[in-house]
């Protein structure tokens, strides 16, 4: 595209005014407006929530610094419309402090993001020496007869329908009777025809 | 965007390494979460940090 068709093709002045902009959620107000509110919110979000935080640790953990993986996480609730871009700067703190403590606490090794290249560079070689856990010997035994046993049994008391939840009845199956208490009819305003039986 | 990244890293560091800042500075950031709920000391608190193991210490 030419320079003169680019020209042609730019915007208008004003035409930013004519634009609905509320289609995007960071130009409506914050679904937490309040910083209690939005702490509240990353708490049950990201640190009560087993799946989130198994990510954000596997991030930590292939080396993603871990003020890199709060600042993504606190700049997509600005775009999600969460928090306002203010309260993401009030929250960054105590965000970051939670989430390294429980990484801490599952004794994972991280860049915090403060440290220099020499000891990122050391993280990385030590991230490439160290192998995955893989499964103990003691993790892949079978099972224990009387626990297979008692596994069939359970799995034929349960009496799931053949073909799946949404499968055909047995046709020995009774159907369930379910009584509705329509209760007395209530009074309408409508007006109603006296039926009789006079001829017309 | 990229100032918002820095300034959250910013903010991320003084926040966690508040005997490294001047006084005035940690003051100011210890007042600014002073008025809520989860100020300073409650989320210190959330997640208390992990005791080193006596095998650890022994070393």
């Amino acid at each position: 595209m030419s320079l003169a068709q680019q020209l042609m093709k730019a915007p208008i002045q004003g035409e930013n005014l004519t634009k609905n902009t509320l289609q995007y959620s960071w130009h409506r107000p914050p679904q937490f407006p309040k910083y209690d509110d939005a702490f509240r919110h990353y708490i049950d979000s990201v640190i009560a929530n087993e799946e989130a935080l198994s990510g954000g640790f596997s991030l930590v953990m292939s080396g993603m610094p871990a003020t890199t993986a709060i600042s993504s996480l606190l700049v997509k609730m600005v775009g999600d419309g969460k928090i306002s871009p203010d309260m993401s700067l009030l929250l960054a703190g105590p965000a970051y402090k939670v989430f390294t403590r429980m990484l801490d606490y599952a004794d994972i090794e991280y860049l915090t993001g403060f440290e220099s290249t020499k000891e990122t560079t050391e993280f990385f070689k030590k991230i490439k020496t160290t192998t995955p856990p893989t499964p103990s010997d003691e993790d892949q035994r079978p099972l224990p007869k009387d626990v297979i046993e008692e596994s069939q049994d359970v799995a034929e008391k349960v009496n799931m329908p053949t073909g799946g939840l949404m499968g055909a009845v047995p046709e020995d199956a009774e159907e369930p009777q379910m009584s509705m208490d329509l209760g007395a009819p209530e009074p309408t305003n409508l007006i109603e025809e006296e039926m009789t039986d006079e001829p017309s | 965007m990229d100032n918002l990244f820095k300034s959250l890293k910013k903010l991320m560091y003084e926040y966690t390494h508040l005997d490294d800042l001047t006084p005035r500075r940690k003051e100011r950031i210890l007042e600014t979460y002073s008025k809520y709920a989860n100020n300073y000391d409650f989320v210190d608190e959330l997640i208390p940090v992990k005791e080193k193991s006596t095998k650890e210490e022994d070393a």
